[in-house]
Protein backbone atom coordinates (compact mmCIF):
# COMPACT_ATOMS: atom_id res chain seq x y z
CA UNK A 1 0.00 0.00 0.00
CA UNK A 2 1.23 3.47 -0.91
CA UNK A 3 2.41 5.64 1.94
CA UNK A 4 1.30 9.29 2.16
CA UNK A 5 2.89 12.30 3.83
CA UNK A 6 1.10 15.24 5.42
CA UNK A 7 3.31 18.22 6.21
CA UNK A 8 2.07 21.25 8.06
CA UNK A 9 4.45 24.16 8.04
CA UNK A 10 4.83 27.78 9.25
CA UNK A 11 1.42 28.01 10.89
CA UNK A 12 0.85 31.25 12.77
CA UNK A 13 -2.33 32.24 14.54
CA UNK A 14 -3.22 35.16 16.82
CA UNK A 15 -6.29 35.44 19.03
CA UNK A 16 -6.87 39.02 20.22
CA UNK A 17 -3.20 39.99 19.81
CA UNK A 18 -2.07 36.82 21.64
CA UNK A 19 0.12 34.50 19.58
CA UNK A 20 -1.51 31.07 20.01
CA UNK A 21 0.40 29.15 17.36
CA UNK A 22 3.84 30.22 16.25
CA UNK A 23 5.64 28.70 13.24
CA UNK A 24 4.48 25.17 13.90
CA UNK A 25 5.82 22.26 11.83
CA UNK A 26 4.19 18.84 11.92
CA UNK A 27 4.79 15.80 9.73
CA UNK A 28 2.48 12.80 9.65
CA UNK A 29 3.06 9.72 7.52
CA UNK A 30 0.70 6.77 6.89
CA UNK A 31 0.93 4.33 9.85
CA UNK A 32 1.74 7.17 12.26
CA UNK A 33 -0.41 7.78 15.32
CA UNK A 34 0.75 11.16 16.54
CA UNK A 35 -0.32 12.19 20.03
CA UNK A 36 -0.63 15.94 20.36
CA UNK A 37 -0.68 16.83 24.04
CA UNK A 38 -0.91 20.18 25.75
CA UNK A 39 -2.63 22.10 28.51
CA UNK A 40 -6.06 23.67 28.08
CA UNK A 41 -5.83 26.63 25.73
CA UNK A 42 -2.44 25.61 24.36
CA UNK A 43 -3.76 25.66 20.79
CA UNK A 44 -4.08 21.93 19.99
CA UNK A 45 -7.68 22.08 18.78
CA UNK A 46 -7.02 25.33 16.93
CA UNK A 47 -4.11 23.69 15.13
CA UNK A 48 -6.28 20.73 14.03
CA UNK A 49 -9.00 23.13 12.84
CA UNK A 50 -6.45 25.17 10.88
CA UNK A 51 -5.11 22.00 9.23
CA UNK A 52 -8.64 20.93 8.27
CA UNK A 53 -9.34 24.46 7.02
CA UNK A 54 -12.27 25.49 9.19
CA UNK A 55 -10.24 28.11 11.08
CA UNK A 56 -8.14 30.64 9.21
CA UNK A 57 -4.49 31.36 10.01
CA UNK A 58 -2.28 34.32 9.18
CA UNK A 59 0.18 31.92 7.63
CA UNK A 60 0.02 28.24 6.72
CA UNK A 61 1.49 25.72 4.31
CA UNK A 62 -0.11 22.32 4.05
CA UNK A 63 1.47 19.76 1.76
CA UNK A 64 0.17 16.30 0.98
CA UNK A 65 2.67 14.07 -0.81
CA UNK A 66 4.70 17.21 -1.58
CA UNK A 67 1.81 19.14 -3.19
CA UNK A 68 0.76 22.40 -1.50
CA UNK A 69 -2.94 22.34 -0.61
CA UNK A 70 -3.94 25.46 1.26
CA UNK A 71 -7.58 25.65 0.15
CA UNK A 72 -10.14 23.85 2.32
CA UNK A 73 -11.97 22.35 -0.67
CA UNK A 74 -8.79 20.67 -1.92
CA UNK A 75 -8.18 19.08 1.50
CA UNK A 76 -11.61 17.56 2.06
CA UNK A 77 -10.84 14.38 0.12
CA UNK A 78 -7.47 13.96 1.86
CA UNK A 79 -8.16 14.74 5.51
CA UNK A 80 -11.07 13.92 7.79
CA UNK A 81 -11.68 15.55 11.13
CA UNK A 82 -13.41 14.52 14.34
CA UNK A 83 -14.76 17.64 16.00
CA UNK A 84 -14.96 17.96 19.80
CA UNK A 85 -18.73 18.35 19.56
CA UNK A 86 -21.15 16.06 17.73
CA UNK A 87 -21.52 16.84 14.05
CA UNK A 88 -23.81 14.26 12.43
CA UNK A 89 -27.08 16.01 11.47
CA UNK A 90 -29.59 14.97 14.13
CA UNK A 91 -32.44 14.45 11.65
CA UNK A 92 -30.58 11.55 9.97
CA UNK A 93 -30.92 7.90 10.91
CA UNK A 94 -27.77 5.89 11.76
CA UNK A 95 -28.29 3.86 8.58
CA UNK A 96 -28.50 7.01 6.45
CA UNK A 97 -25.40 8.56 8.06
CA UNK A 98 -23.43 5.37 7.26
CA UNK A 99 -24.86 5.23 3.73
CA UNK A 100 -23.78 8.85 3.09
CA UNK A 101 -20.29 8.44 4.57
CA UNK A 102 -19.02 4.94 3.84
CA UNK A 103 -18.37 3.61 0.37
CA UNK A 104 -20.19 0.44 -0.73
CA UNK A 105 -17.01 -1.68 -0.60
CA UNK A 106 -16.27 -0.77 3.02
CA UNK A 107 -19.86 -0.91 4.27
CA UNK A 108 -19.96 -4.64 5.04
CA UNK A 109 -16.78 -4.42 7.12
CA UNK A 110 -18.14 -1.28 8.84
CA UNK A 111 -21.35 -3.05 9.81
CA UNK A 112 -19.56 -6.08 11.31
CA UNK A 113 -19.71 -4.53 14.76
CA UNK A 114 -22.16 -5.46 17.52
CA UNK A 115 -22.44 -1.86 18.75
CA UNK A 116 -23.18 -0.49 15.29
CA UNK A 117 -25.71 -3.30 14.73
CA UNK A 118 -27.47 -2.40 17.99
CA UNK A 119 -27.98 1.24 16.95
CA UNK A 120 -28.54 0.73 13.23
CA UNK A 121 -32.29 1.33 13.29
CA UNK A 122 -32.11 4.39 15.56
CA UNK A 123 -32.17 8.06 14.69
CA UNK A 124 -29.04 10.09 15.49
CA UNK A 125 -31.01 12.26 17.93
CA UNK A 126 -31.92 9.16 20.00
CA UNK A 127 -28.34 7.92 20.50
CA UNK A 128 -26.59 8.23 23.85
CA UNK A 129 -23.52 10.50 23.85
CA UNK A 130 -21.21 7.43 23.99
CA UNK A 131 -22.97 5.67 21.09
CA UNK A 132 -22.89 8.85 19.03
CA UNK A 133 -19.22 9.46 19.76
CA UNK A 134 -18.33 5.89 18.80
CA UNK A 135 -20.28 6.18 15.54
CA UNK A 136 -18.60 9.50 14.70
CA UNK A 137 -15.12 8.11 15.34
CA UNK A 138 -15.81 5.04 13.22
CA UNK A 139 -17.26 7.11 10.35
CA UNK A 140 -14.27 9.43 10.35
CA UNK A 141 -11.78 6.54 10.48
CA UNK A 142 -13.50 4.50 7.77
CA UNK A 143 -13.95 7.21 5.13
CA UNK A 144 -11.63 7.45 2.16
CA UNK A 145 -9.27 10.14 3.49
CA UNK A 146 -5.52 9.61 3.83
CA UNK A 147 -5.23 11.38 7.19
CA UNK A 148 -7.49 11.66 10.23
CA UNK A 149 -7.46 14.39 12.88
CA UNK A 150 -9.12 13.28 16.11
CA UNK A 151 -9.99 16.07 18.55
CA UNK A 152 -10.82 14.63 21.98
CA UNK A 153 -12.17 11.27 20.76
CA UNK A 154 -12.52 9.79 24.27
CA UNK A 155 -15.08 12.41 25.37
CA UNK A 156 -18.01 10.66 27.02
CA UNK A 157 -16.77 7.12 26.35
CA UNK A 158 -16.80 4.32 28.93
CA UNK A 159 -13.55 2.30 29.49
CA UNK A 160 -14.82 -0.57 27.30
CA UNK A 161 -15.71 1.83 24.51
CA UNK A 162 -12.26 3.43 24.85
CA UNK A 163 -10.70 0.00 24.30
CA UNK A 164 -12.83 -0.48 21.17
CA UNK A 165 -11.89 2.98 19.90
CA UNK A 166 -8.19 2.32 20.53
CA UNK A 167 -8.45 -0.88 18.48
CA UNK A 168 -10.23 1.02 15.68
CA UNK A 169 -7.49 3.67 15.67
CA UNK A 170 -4.73 1.03 15.59
CA UNK A 171 -6.43 -0.94 12.78
CA UNK A 172 -6.97 2.15 10.65
CA UNK A 173 -3.46 3.46 11.21
CA UNK A 174 -2.28 0.65 8.92
CA UNK A 175 -3.72 2.65 6.00
CA UNK A 176 -3.79 6.22 7.31
CA UNK A 177 -1.86 8.79 9.27
CA UNK A 178 -3.64 9.80 12.48
CA UNK A 179 -3.19 12.84 14.71
CA UNK A 180 -4.94 12.57 18.06
CA UNK A 181 -5.38 15.06 20.86
CA UNK A 182 -7.13 14.32 24.14
CA UNK A 183 -6.74 15.05 27.85
CA UNK A 184 -6.99 11.31 28.53
CA UNK A 185 -3.19 11.26 28.16
CA UNK A 186 -2.68 7.68 29.34
CA UNK A 187 -4.72 6.24 26.50
CA UNK A 188 -3.26 8.67 23.99
CA UNK A 189 0.29 7.77 25.02
CA UNK A 190 -0.52 4.05 24.97
CA UNK A 191 -1.60 3.95 21.34
CA UNK A 192 0.64 6.64 19.87
CA UNK A 193 3.79 6.06 17.85
CA UNK A 194 5.00 9.65 18.34
CA UNK A 195 4.49 12.14 21.16
CA UNK A 196 4.27 15.90 20.65
CA UNK A 197 3.61 18.61 23.21
CA UNK A 198 2.18 22.02 22.40
CA UNK A 199 3.52 24.69 24.68
CA UNK A 200 3.74 28.45 24.23
CA UNK A 201 2.43 28.09 20.68
CA UNK A 202 5.21 25.72 19.63
CA UNK A 203 5.42 21.97 19.14
CA UNK A 204 8.01 20.01 21.12
CA UNK A 205 8.93 16.40 20.30
CA UNK A 206 8.71 14.25 23.45
CA UNK A 207 10.78 11.11 23.98
CA UNK A 208 9.28 9.80 27.23
CA UNK A 209 6.77 10.54 29.97
CA UNK A 210 9.42 12.21 32.18
CA UNK A 211 9.86 14.91 29.60
CA UNK A 212 6.16 15.72 30.00
CA UNK A 213 6.88 16.42 33.68
CA UNK A 214 9.91 18.57 32.84
CA UNK A 215 7.84 20.61 30.42
CA UNK A 216 5.06 21.08 32.98
CA UNK A 217 2.32 19.01 31.33
CA UNK A 218 2.24 16.32 34.03
CA UNK A 219 3.06 16.52 37.73
CA UNK A 220 5.52 14.08 39.35
CA UNK A 221 2.65 12.26 41.12
CA UNK A 222 1.07 11.45 37.76
CA UNK A 223 3.98 9.47 36.33
CA UNK B 1 -24.60 6.84 -7.15
CA UNK B 2 -21.68 9.11 -6.34
CA UNK B 3 -21.33 9.69 -2.59
CA UNK B 4 -20.88 13.44 -3.06
CA UNK B 5 -24.11 13.81 -5.04
CA UNK B 6 -26.02 11.89 -2.37
CA UNK B 7 -24.61 14.24 0.28
CA UNK B 8 -25.49 17.33 -1.78
CA UNK B 9 -29.05 16.07 -2.22
CA UNK B 10 -29.37 15.23 1.49
CA UNK B 11 -28.32 18.79 2.39
CA UNK B 12 -30.81 20.19 -0.13
CA UNK B 13 -33.57 18.07 1.43
CA UNK B 14 -32.67 19.44 4.86
CA UNK B 15 -33.18 23.02 3.58
CA UNK B 16 -36.67 22.28 2.26
CA UNK B 17 -38.56 22.04 5.55
CA UNK B 18 -37.39 25.43 6.84
CA UNK B 19 -37.74 27.08 3.43
CA UNK B 20 -41.28 25.78 2.93
CA UNK B 21 -42.25 26.91 6.44
CA UNK B 22 -41.11 30.45 5.62
CA UNK B 23 -42.98 30.26 2.30
CA UNK B 24 -46.20 29.11 4.02
CA UNK B 25 -46.06 32.14 6.31
CA UNK B 26 -45.57 34.38 3.26
CA UNK B 27 -48.64 32.80 1.64
CA UNK B 28 -50.81 34.50 4.29
CA UNK B 29 -49.63 37.90 3.05
CA UNK B 30 -49.56 37.33 -0.70
CA UNK B 31 -50.50 35.16 -3.64
CA UNK B 32 -49.16 31.85 -4.88
CA UNK B 33 -46.58 33.83 -6.91
CA UNK B 34 -45.28 35.33 -3.64
CA UNK B 35 -44.86 31.77 -2.39
CA UNK B 36 -42.52 30.86 -5.27
CA UNK B 37 -40.69 34.19 -5.08
CA UNK B 38 -40.00 33.71 -1.35
CA UNK B 39 -39.04 30.05 -1.92
CA UNK B 40 -36.25 31.09 -4.31
CA UNK B 41 -35.10 34.17 -2.36
CA UNK B 42 -35.80 35.09 1.30
CA UNK B 43 -36.84 31.56 2.21
CA UNK B 44 -33.55 30.11 1.05
CA UNK B 45 -31.49 32.89 2.66
CA UNK B 46 -33.32 32.44 5.99
CA UNK B 47 -32.72 28.66 5.78
CA UNK B 48 -28.98 29.12 5.28
CA UNK B 49 -28.85 31.71 8.10
CA UNK B 50 -30.70 29.27 10.39
CA UNK B 51 -28.20 26.54 9.56
CA UNK B 52 -25.30 28.94 10.05
CA UNK B 53 -26.52 29.85 13.54
CA UNK B 54 -28.11 26.66 14.89
CA UNK B 55 -26.70 23.79 12.80
CA UNK B 56 -23.16 24.92 12.09
CA UNK B 57 -21.60 21.60 13.12
CA UNK B 58 -23.72 19.75 10.53
CA UNK B 59 -21.43 21.15 7.83
CA UNK B 60 -18.55 19.10 9.30
CA UNK B 61 -20.43 15.92 8.44
CA UNK B 62 -20.53 16.96 4.78
CA UNK B 63 -16.90 18.20 4.85
CA UNK B 64 -15.86 14.76 6.07
CA UNK B 65 -17.70 13.30 3.09
CA UNK B 66 -15.68 15.52 0.75
CA UNK B 67 -18.25 18.27 0.09
CA UNK B 68 -17.47 21.95 0.75
CA UNK B 69 -19.90 24.56 2.08
CA UNK B 70 -19.84 26.40 -1.25
CA UNK B 71 -20.83 23.22 -3.09
CA UNK B 72 -23.61 22.50 -0.57
CA UNK B 73 -25.14 25.98 -0.76
CA UNK B 74 -24.56 26.33 -4.51
CA UNK B 75 -26.19 22.99 -5.35
CA UNK B 76 -29.11 23.63 -2.99
CA UNK B 77 -29.75 27.07 -4.46
CA UNK B 78 -29.58 25.69 -8.01
CA UNK B 79 -32.11 23.00 -7.10
CA UNK B 80 -34.34 25.51 -5.29
CA UNK B 81 -34.42 27.75 -8.39
CA UNK B 82 -35.04 24.72 -10.59
CA UNK B 83 -38.00 23.65 -8.43
CA UNK B 84 -39.48 27.20 -8.39
CA UNK B 85 -39.24 27.50 -12.17
CA UNK B 86 -40.68 24.02 -12.62
CA UNK B 87 -43.66 24.81 -10.39
CA UNK B 88 -44.23 28.17 -12.12
CA UNK B 89 -44.24 26.46 -15.52
CA UNK B 90 -46.65 23.80 -14.24
CA UNK B 91 -48.86 26.54 -12.80
CA UNK B 92 -48.96 28.31 -16.19
CA UNK B 93 -49.83 25.05 -17.99
CA UNK B 94 -52.63 23.98 -15.64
Amino acid sequence: MRSHILEVDSIRKHFDYKLVISDVYLKCVSNDIIALLGRNGSGKSTLLRIIFGIVSAENKYIRIDGIVKNKTASLLDEISYLHQESFIPSHLSVKKAIFLSISFEKRICFLEDSLIQSILSKKISYLSSGELRYLEIKLVLFNSSKFVLLDEPYNGLSPIMIEKVNQLIKDNSLKKGIVITDHNYENVIRISTQLLLMKDGKIHAIKDKNELVEKGYLSLRMT
Amino acid sequence: MDKKILNLFEFFKSTLLINLSVCLVSLFFGTIDTFFFVFASYGFVITILYKEIYKKNDYLFYYNNGVSKLQLIGFSYFFTIFLSVLFLILKEIF
